[in-house]
């Protein structure tokens, strides 16, 4: 990909960026429901006999994982809802009409308006940790792996909203879909208990599904310190990432196959 | 070359037969659901040459929009062949979107909580418009279509004819050769409908802009199109120059009079009166027999007139004419 | 008002609901499954821990139930609450107002959700199986959710309301009914004093989950009483809310404010 076949996408970007600004107040809307999913889970954590699990997790660690989790879920928001309603709407028309691939331009709109979204998400997580916690605990050699981490957690789950917004295509709304594929998400990637206190078995399947690559592993760097284990995370998040990409690219193309033989109007 | 050309195009939609009756619902959960063939376009062929500017006419399901759609690239025929720009639409759709722009009635191509500008200045970069080529074209459209003022506005504060214009200029930004317009004036009152006509109109002449336009409004026809393709049931019905509709089928116009009189009547040669009510007269005029003027002068010169309505025939009645057969079916253009 | 016109709505709201069957049913099995993988959490959290504050795996089914149930009869009998602040934004209210009865039944019914059924079905198994609860409690879990489900109506249509005076808060207003939804899922009885005064009260979660759950597991008279009894206030409260408001609505404020 040439740098100019970037300029595009960097346009989209940047208008996605602008989107989140222009939105502001929704944004500050997510801050509070953000700080009072954590204020929940100081609350169940503080009354939760923590004793019971061990010494390894302290409520404060728990709730530093937590920080992190919902801070990519809050960070991607619900965008398939945009494609879900562009395919209803029949305004799907006009993208397809474009030189670039409708997927790659929303996606590259997303990507833009999770980065504006997770910087001023990070600084709300931040004073949160720095109120409740007094300080951040954070057992890495630096932050930049868990940035890192987090940016490759957020594109990984907006190529699997891209592919929710598009089961529309087919089903005429994603919503039903993406209701089951959050709470998977949540589930198996360990969005409110790290997946290292889940059952054996069922930690393990948990572990082995692409959702833990979302949450869990980022979150994850919270708990446990060293190189070796962030290493192993990020290899997996890539991992994953490939193999979410090839399949978003086999859906995008199915649906656009079906948009074009079919219409996209109903 | 031609710039569009289609020929023996076809499209037929599938569609599942929805059964009646709760008992019937219930069943279709559990069968196969029976299937229903709609033909949308069937067997179409017409040519474009370049820098002609065509209206794209029919009733509602005519199937101009799925022609229009082809053309785009954005829907498979079921059979046939079109070249837009030299390019097989559904083949080359990426290629060919360099080539054309679309505007489609009532479904944005800008971001609507975010400033004109804005969308503008993304639609550049997707069409890797160089900077200084962009600023010397958005200056030049923003001041044809006049939206100078409202290039720092949120797209969410235009009024709807404010609104089709800056969509007209992003559909431009990228001089396509090919202008694709899907009812572009649907909605607009009368004075933005006129100025989106002229403005388009010299647009598209200065600078040979292929123009296939669908519209309902026969006004837009008259104003910007110097040929005409009147499709019915995805048939081509009528391939005509406009002059000759204008003609043919275009010639009456209806003037609604408001008067001071309680029972006004005014006879004059080659107009009928078509209904009189109290302080109201309704008349057709032939504007081939009468030109209008004749008759406004004539009506203020003998009637104490409280307002006055001229109005075009209106799309059905047109079709309705070449339906009884007071034309012939197909002019070569 | 009158209890015919109310009954045409619901008669409307029904066929709504059949009208496209296999959208009604897929979305319930949908939500059915979707709460089944929250209680996942829970069965995870207390295979971990023996209590929290003296509840147990089936005291958080029961909440569960009890909440699901709420939401459902409140998406499906009054749908248009959900989206009641954007109604009011959009200038939707016009429509209602043009009619000779009041505008706020209209407004609420004939916008049924399809999924709401599969989480009024999604309560029974929770109830009934992971609840541990036995049938012959059903009227009581019935009287008290439901009297939670007018609670959650008539405080979502609150919140909704705040676009009357506040049009600009549109976002704010549909994120604090999520915000709203979402507490009410979690047991409120783990937190301090000061925030379950809150959650009795201005945001009256607890009101939803805590309190309807409490009165079913202590078998307590008076607190279904006062389950009821917050029904009630919470209705009246809500139709004094939006009566205000509308007079505002009415004063044109939508064209003053938006434009």
């Amino acid at each position: 990909m040439s740098a100019r076949s970037l300029y595009p996408l960097l346009a989209y970007a940047t208008l996605g960026w602008r989107r989140a600004v222009t939105n502001l107040l929704d944004l500050l809307g997510n801050v509070l429901l953000y700080w009072v999913i954590l204020a929940i889970f100081w609350g169940l954590w503080s009354a939760t006999p923590l004793h019971e699990l061990g010494t390894e997790f302290t409520q404060e660690r728990l709730f530093a994982y937590l920080a992190v989790t919902e801070w990519i879920a809050f960070a991607v928001g619900l965008p398939y809802r945009e494609v879900e309603a562009e395919i209803q709407g029949g305004t799907i028309d006009m993208r397809l009409a474009r030189p670039i691939p409708f997927g790659l331009a929303t996606l590259a709109i997303w990507v833009g308006e999770a980065a504006c979204r997770s910087v001023v998400l990070a600084s709300a997580g931040v004073g949160a940790l720095l109120y409740a916690l007094g300080t951040i605990p954070l057992p890495m050699p630096s932050g930049a792996l868990l940035l890192a981490s987090v940016a490759l957690s957020v594109i990984l789950v907006l190529l699997w909203h891209l592919q929710i917004g598009l089961v529309a295509a087919w089903l005429g709304m994603s919503a039903p879909t993406f209701w089951i594929w959050q709470k998977l998400l949540f589930v198996f990637g360990g969005l409110i208990m790290p997946l290292t206190i889940y059952p054996a078995g069922f930690g393990a399947v948990a572990k082995a599904s692409p959702f833990a690559a979302m949450l869990f592993a980022p979150g994850s760097l919270m708990l446990q310190d060293g190189a070796e284990h962030a290493a192993w995370t990020i290899g997996l998040q890539l991992a994953w990432l490939a193999l979410s990409i090839l399949c978003a690219v086999a859906v995008e193309r199915a649906a656009v196959r079906r948009f074009v033989e079919h219409g996209t109007s109903r | 070359m031609a710039a569009i050309a289609v020929e023996r195009l076809c499209k037929t939609f599938r569609s599942r037969l929805r059964p009646r009756g709760g008992r019937g619902r219930l069943r279709k959960l559990f069968t196969r659901p029976a299937v229903h063939d709609m033909p949308a376009v069937s067997d179409l062929s017409f040519e474009i040459a370049a820098g002609e500017r065509v209206a794209f006419i029919g009733p509602n399901g005519a199937g101009k929009s799925t022609t229009l759609k082809i053309l785009t690239g954005i829907l498979d025929p079921t059979s046939g062949h079109a070249e837009v720009a030299g390019l097989v639409p559904w083949q080359r759709r990426r290629q060919l979107a360099m080539h054309i722009g679309i505007v489609f009635g009532q479904r944005s191509q800008l971001w609507y909580h975010l400033p004109v500008r804005t969308s503008l200045d993304l639609i550049a970069a997707v069409y890797s418009i160089d900077p200084s080529t962009y600023r010397s074209r958005l200056a030049r459209l923003v001041e044809s279509f006049e939206i100078v003022d409202l290039l720092d506005r949120p797209v969410s504060q235009l009024s709807l004819g404010q609104r089709v214009r800056a969509e007209i200029v992003a559909a431009l930004l990228h001089a396509p050769t090919i202008l694709l317009l899907d009812e572009p004036t649907i909605g607009l009152d009368v004075t933005a409908k006129a100025a989106l006509r002229d403005h388009l109109n010299a647009l598209s002449r200065e600078e040979r802009t292929t123009v296939l336009l669908t519209s309902h409004d026969t006004g837009d026809i008259e104003r910007i199109c110097e040929r005409v393709i009147l499709i019915d049931h995805g048939r081509l019905l009528l391939d005509l120059p406009l002059e000759r509709l204008r003609r043919e089928f275009l010639r009456t116009r209806s003037i609604v009079l408001a008067t001071d009189e309680e029972r006004p009547s005014l006879d004059i040669a080659g107009v009928t009166t078509v209904a009189t009510e109290p302080y109201r007269l309704t008349l057709a005029v032939d504007v081939a027999a009468t030109p209008i003027e004749r008759v406004v002068e004539t009506a203020l010169a003998r009637l104490s007139l409280r307002d006055i309505v001229i109005e075009n025939p209106p799309l059905e009645a047109v079709i309705a004419a070449i339906y009884r057969g007071e034309a012939p079916s197909r002019v070569p253009p | 008002m009158t209890p015919s016109y109310i009954a045409s709505l619901l008669r409307l709201t029904l066929h709504a609901l059949v009208a496209r069957p296999a959208v009604t049913l897929s979305a319930a099995g949908f939500m059915f499954a979707n709460n089944l993988v929250f209680f996942v959490t829970w069965a995870i959290y207390f295979a971990n821990f023996s209590a929290l504050r003296g509840w147990r795996l089936e005291d958080v089914a029961l909440l569960i139930g009890m909440v699901v149930w709420a939401y459902g009869v409140a998406v499906v009998f009054a749908g248009g609450v959900r989206t009641m602040a954007r109604t009011i934004v959009d200038g939707g209210l016009d429509v209602h107002l043009g009619r000779p009865q009041h505008p706020l039944p209209s407004l609420l019914f004939g916008r049924p959700v399809p999924s709401g059924l599969g989480d009024m079905a999604s309560a029974l198994p929770f109830w009934l199986w992971l609840g541990g609860r036995s049938v012959s409690d059903l009227p009581l879990l019935i009287l008290a959710a439901t009297s939670a489900a007018v609670i959650l109506g008539s405080a979502v249509a609150i919140m909704q309301c705040l676009v009357f005076w506040w049009p600009r808060a549109l976002g704010f207003c549909e994120q604090l009914y999520e915000m709203f939804v979402m507490v009410t899922y979690y047991p409120q009885h783990a937190y301090g004093f000061g925030a379950r005064v809150l959650l009795l009260t201005v945001f009256p979660a607890a009101l939803i989950g805590f309190l309807p759950t409490e009165a079913v597991r202590a078998h307590s008279a008076l607190l279904v009483a006062a389950v009821v009894g917050a029904a009630v206030v919470y209705a009246a409260l809500a139709l004094l809310v939006f009566n205000l408001g509308l007079r505002r609505y009415a004063s044109g404020n939508r064209f003053a404010e938006l434009r």
